[in-house]
């Protein structure tokens, strides 16, 4: 079973189409955890893309699985601090509005 | 006519694939058939274990000496009414035992029963078995935040919590005994252990107890199982830390609002998580499917299988034990080892040896799997009804305070005497290759 | 349409499917919860892809740290900062039409006008180099991939068990040609313990033979196992040996030419022909961080600390005086 029998094409669709929903949701979304989520799907859609190009063409060898590897493991450090940012928040404001945490000083 | 579709069916029917679907669901069928009647049956021996420890009898009505007691909980699970409260978020709700369940099970597949024989063969065997125990964790949360109650949702919090931590001592612990074996394929691990000597002496010992993992590097490998089942005791949420779903602290922790089959689906996913973490324990620690003396031949097994055997059932006789329970061990035993090492007789037969039947294969194999998981089990059930209950916060300061650094020392000593034949033989190799100095 | 490529184009939908659903969920539900459990099946389904692309390690990886690290971590960041009033809609968006149209235009973009672009080399979606041609005097050389067309480059990696060696052998040359044989051998620095000496031997040889079989396969732990495969030569001038049953492991191939009067000696092609056959992308990878990649590895391991121990304490809790 060869997963070289479906075309590249449609991976490449799909991972753009996780990527404009992850946009969106960082674009509208008011609640900084829902725009965390965001950031993870259009992280997540590169890596789709960084895999299929490093397994469907080996341009460059196993390079792009490598810099999947790197991306998840920045992604968990930028996951873990941004929400001990987000807690620090919520335990000075009460709420995790973005629109409300507009000034530098209470 | 267009009979394009026909031609296409009979090519999948035909096809390769097709049967690789067909046999996966046949698998996946027997194997959740064997969870059941496994969970089921788990529920009955540690009920008796916990009364025989406390000096009472236990179950004793359905089925003689109540070995039916199972079905009869099974049936009761399944009959009752399904309650869900307003307020819970029905969607979720509904969703989160099979989430449980599926991560428990998934785990089923890639474990190695016998020689060859594993429902499915992994390149990354135990990578997979943790990536996918992270789906348990969702599914406690989704169902301490579904049932809608401020108590559901603090016990689905410190479970989470609770198991998110003391995977850091099972990973690091595996990751000191994978610097051994050099691969992370589950079977590979076992063939590893069928040869070999502390210390890396012999490589070429023919087996048994001294080659498994845990006598490798004896004070350091000892140490990590150590760590190992300690922290797998906290992962399945098993006495002594148990809080989450303690009765006293927090009615019934994340699964207080499920009823009925609902319910029934937590307790499986428990239970095959038990036997999953055993099951790993087995694997790295214990030498897998390797028996512990391999090269007497089979008659001697039966011998020694039925004097063990009837040894047990005399003992337990004598000391007041219900006969039939101390005979029927006794038997069982003797009986069990007469059938998996019957194979000819003749000296030096081994089960293990490449011209076996399959059928040999895997029933040896099998049997000295499940022998070893069932004595890890009988030791967690054995320390539910000994120790009391660990606080949350010794809990926790245990995992990061004590097994951590614990596994890390380990890791290190490990590692070091993992590389030490290949500096020794740089070094000598310097010298001219005429040994130190 | 075999049913091999059937099964694989149904796995493709049904997790692209999941995946877009949960996309979706995560953009547009009105629950925050429910928008993060959203983010579990496009997490999962990611990983299904990846394990479908037979990147088995980063499957497994994905699974480990998103969903058991981080997807944990935004759920108890969900439950300990929504407040207690509004259970259910705790995520108002101000959706706008200028947002949603300028993603709409992003992914206009993205599909219609950047995806076709023609890329660089021969062929667009080749799975591995161009084949590369090595010569020896007057015979040249190539080495394909199972599926004898796609050229597996030299040095280069293969996930099949099978590998096509492609010989071409001049006219005046192939006179009273019997066989063309490759001998293929494993490189002993990346030859592993191999189930296959543990294996039921076939049932037809006499228990004599398997017993000597036995012996010699449970001694031959150092030394490099040699495979030959012959093929007789075709009417074209190049002849194709198929080299099947590989190992997981690394190759050195030679060519020997039969002919009637006599064999020829090895003939290894300038260049050292090798390539490696891999079960899965564990050990490149782990090769790849080793050795190119290490000192990122280092730096991402101090960045990891770093971020740990500022994350325990920004999200410490304050205490009131």
């Amino acid at each position: 079973m060869k997963f070289t029998d479906h075309p590249l094409e449609h991976m490449l669709v799909l991972s753009a189409i996780l990527f404009c929903a992850g946009v969106y949701t960082i674009l509208t979304r008011k609640n900084a955890v829902s725009i965390l989520m965001g950031v993870e799907l259009v992280l997540n859609a590169a890596n789709i893309n960084f895999v299929a190009f490093s397994q469907y063409t080996r341009i460059g060898g196993i390079h792009g699985n490598v810099f999947v590897i790197f991306v998840l493991l920045l992604a968990a450090a930028e996951a873990a601090v941004a929400l001990a940012i987000i807690i620090g928040i919520y335990q000075n404001f009460g709420r995790v509005d973005v629109d409300q945490a507009d000034q530098m000083k209470d | 006519m267009n009979f394009e579709p026909l031609k296409l069916w009979e090519d999948v029917r035909n096809g390769g694939t097709f049967v690789a679907f067909l046999g996966i669901l046949v698998v996946g069928g027997a194997l959740i058939n064997l969870i059941a009647v496994y969970a089921g049956l788990s529920t009955l021996i540690e009920r008796k274990i916990a009364a025989h420890m406390q000096a009472r009898v236990g179950p004793y009505r359905v089925g003689p000496h109540g070995i039916l007691q199972w079905l009869a909980d099974a049936l009761k699970l399944m009959i009752k009414e399904d309650i869900i409260a307003k307020d819970t978020d029905h969607f979720l709700f509904r969703l989160s035992p099979y989430v449980v369940f599926a991560g428990s099970f998934a785990c089923w597949v890639a474990l190695p029963f016998a020689p060859g024989w594993s429902p499915a063969s992994f390149n990354i065997g135990i990578l997979y078995l943790l990536a996918v125990s992270s789906a348990v964790v969702i599914g406690i949360l989704m169902a301490g935040w579904a049932s809608g109650s401020k108590w559901a949702l603090f016990g689905a919090m410190r479970s989470a919590a609770q198991i998110v931590s003391y995977e850091v001592p099972i990973g690091l612990t595996l990751l000191s005994m994978l610097l051994i074996y050099g691969t992370l394929d589950m079977q590979e691990i076992c063939y590893a252990q069928e040869k070999g000597f502390l210390w890396g002496v012999f490589k070429d010992t023919n087996g048994g107890l001294w080659s498994w993992g845990i006598n490798r590097f004896p004070p350091f490998t000892i140490l990590a199982f150590l760590i190992y089942y300690i922290a797998a005791l906290a992962e399945t949420n098993r006495t002594p830390f148990d809080i989450p779903e303690a009765e006293s602290e927090l009615v019934a922790g994340y699964h207080t609002e499920y009823s009925g089959m609902r319910f029934s689906f937590f307790f499986l996913a428990e239970y095959a998580n038990m036997f999953v973490v055993s099951a790993i324990a087995t694997t790295f620690f214990l030498g897998g499917w390797n028996p512990p003396v391999p090269t007497i031949p089979s008659y001697l097994y039966l011998i020694v299988g039925a004097a063990v055997g009837g040894g047990f059932g005399y003992a337990l006789k004598r000391r007041g034990f219900d006969a039939f329970v101390g005979s029927m061990i006794g038997g069982g035993i003797g009986v069990l080892a007469a059938v998996i090492h019957l194979k000819g007789g003749a000296p030096g037969d081994h089960f293990l040896d490449s011209d076996s039947p399959a059928i040999v294969k895997f029933a040896g194999g099998a049997f000295w799997f499940s022998a070893k998981i069932f004595a890890l089990l009988f030791v967690m059930m054995w320390l539910r009804w000994t120790l009391p209950r660990y606080r949350v916060d010794q809990l926790m300061d245990l995992c990061w305070k004590k097994l951590t650094p614990l596994a890390f020392l380990n890791l290190l000593a490990i590692g070091f005497l993992t590389m030490t034949p290949q500096w020794w033989a740089r070094i000598s190799a310097l010298f001219g290759g005429g040994g130190p100095g | 349409m075999t049913s091999s490529e059937m099964v694989v184009n149904l796995l493709f939908y049904v997790f692209a499917v999941a995946a877009v659903a949960g996309a979706l969920g995560v953009a547009a539900s009105r629950n925050i919860v429910r928008s993060a459990f959203a983010l579990l099946a496009v997490l999962f389904s990611a990983a299904a892809l990846y394990a479908l692309m037979k990147a088995d390690f980063i499957a497994a990886a994905q699974v480990l740290i998103y969903v058991g690290g981080i997807l944990v971590l935004i759920i108890f960041a969900v439950m300990l900062t929504h407040r207690i009033t509004d259970v259910n809609v705790s995520n108002e968006s101000t959706p706008g039409p200028a947002a949603f149209c300028a993603v709409l235009c992003l992914l206009f973009a993205l599909v219609v006008i950047i995806l076709p672009l023609p890329q660089p080399g021969p062929n667009k979606w080749d799975a591995g180099r161009a084949p590369e041609t090595m010569r020896e005097g007057p015979y040249a050389f190539v080495q394909y991939q199972a599926d004898g067309k796609t050229g597996l480059a030299n040095g280069g990696s293969t996930f099949e068990n099978e590998v096509v060696v492609g010989v071409t052998i001049p006219e005046d040359r192939r006179a009273g040609l019997l066989r063309i044989v490759v001998r293929a051998v494993e490189n002993p620095g990346k030859v592993k313990e191999s189930l296959e000496t543990k294996k039921a031997p076939d049932a037809t040889l006499s228990p004599e033979k398997v017993r000597l079989a036995q012996e010699e396969a449970r001694k031959t732990v150092a030394e490099p196992k040699s495979l030959e495969f012959a093929a007789t030569p075709e009417k074209t001038e190049t002849t194709h040996v198929r080299l099947k049953g590989l190992r997981e492991a690394a190759y050195d191939w030679k060519v020997k030419l039969v002919g009637a009067e006599g064999e020829s000696p090895w003939i290894g092609p300038k260049g050292d022909p090798n390539f490696v056959v891999h079960k899965g992308v564990t050990e490149p990878i782990a090769l790849a961080l080793a050795d190119p990649y290490l000192l990122a590895f280092e730096a991402v391991s101090m960045l990891l600390l770093a971020a740990l121990v500022g994350a325990a304490f920004l999200a410490r809790k304050e205490v009131k005086e």
